[in-house]
């Protein structure tokens, strides 16, 4: 019989693999029977989603970090040293 | 020397002087850096490492600027190469701390069970509504948080495998972690992470469990 720490464990593997046969019928015997445990699954399978999709898409346009203006200018500089012709223009 | 740099340096110069490809990347980096950048934060959680990886990137796009053909967009092609530097960001970090195993037990976790290994409390009744959640700023700002509080292996596990969906595989040669650590360090990222959601964010309305 699996105990609820064995089965939120399983609950979690079973997401990023499946799980043998057996495990998967004890798994699922359990969670019917444990409030606790289908819960738990619940939760952690929502989130799984809800997490892949936003991240997935576009970084949500609220959020309104920018990029330092020094470290663009970092860039930018870096980007004119690997370029052999820049390199005499834009050397002072 | 590749194709790609004599690509660069057999180049007509224009624009000022420059040559095209520095042109274009230059644009780009005007055009595109803020989204790569919000891209890498969440995933680096770190502005000066984002920043050092969106350096990598433009880099890249500059030496491979011959080989864009624009059948995706350059947002879409920058991606590409930003998310093979933010994974070469954590190979590098995992070679630094290559003496940092990953536990099988995590008291933080193991703290919800008794010694029978039963639920001393069960988890907060919430419903997660995908839908409702995506537009939910304040909820991505908790998660962001949970997520930093995180040990850095777990987070970076968490990251490559769900928020980036990169199979898991892939993510056990990024991390250079077996398939058994990988399983590990999943579980207790998704249960450490649903903890502090479920102490920060989860607005219980059943009032009490019992």
């Amino acid at each position: 019989m699996l105990t609820c720490k064995e089965a939120t464990r399983l609950v979690s593997e079973g997401l990023d693999r499946k799980l043998p046969f057996w495990q998967r019928l004890g798994l699922r015997f359990h969670v019917a029977m444990c409030r606790g445990c289908s819960r738990f699954a619940r939760q952690i399978t929502a989130l799984n989603r809800v997490i892949a999709d936003h991240y997935g898409n576009a970084p949500p346009a609220e959020v309104s970090e920018h990029v330092p203006p020094d470290a663009v200018m970092r860039i930018k500089s870096s980007l004119r040293r690997i370029t052999p012709r820049a390199n005499d223009q834009n050397r002072k | 020397m590749t194709r790609t740099q004599k690509a660069v340096s057999n180049t007509r110069t224009e624009h000022g002087g420059r040559p095209p490809d520095l042109h274009l990347v230059e644009v780009w980096v005007d055009e595109h850096a803020d989204y790569l950048f919000r891209y890498a934060l969440p995933r680096v959680r770190d502005r000066h490492a984002a920043e050092d990886v969106l350096q990598e990137t433009f880099l890249a796009a500059l030496k491979a600027a011959a080989t864009f053909r624009g059948d995706s967009s350059p947002r879409t092609w920058l991606v590409g190469l930003l998310r093979r530097k933010i994974a070469d960001h954590y190979r590098k970090r995992c070679r630094e701390r290559r003496d940092e195993s990953i536990d099988t037990t995590d008291a933080t976790i193991d703290a919800r069970f008794n010694e029978k290994g039963s639920w001393i409390a069960w988890p907060r009744r919430c419903d997660i509504d995908p839908a409702a959640l995506q537009q939910k700023a304040d909820f991505w700002r908790v998660f962001e948080g949970c997520l930093q509080a995180l040990p850095e292996r777990l987070a970076d596990a968490f990251t490559l495998r769900v928020m980036d969906s990169r199979k898991p595989d892939e993510v056990c040669k990024v991390l250079s972690i077996t398939p058994t650590n990988l399983w590990v360090a999943l579980h207790r990222a998704r249960a450490r992470l649903r903890a502090c959601l479920e102490a920060n964010w989860f607005h219980s309305d059943a009032g009490e469990d019992l």
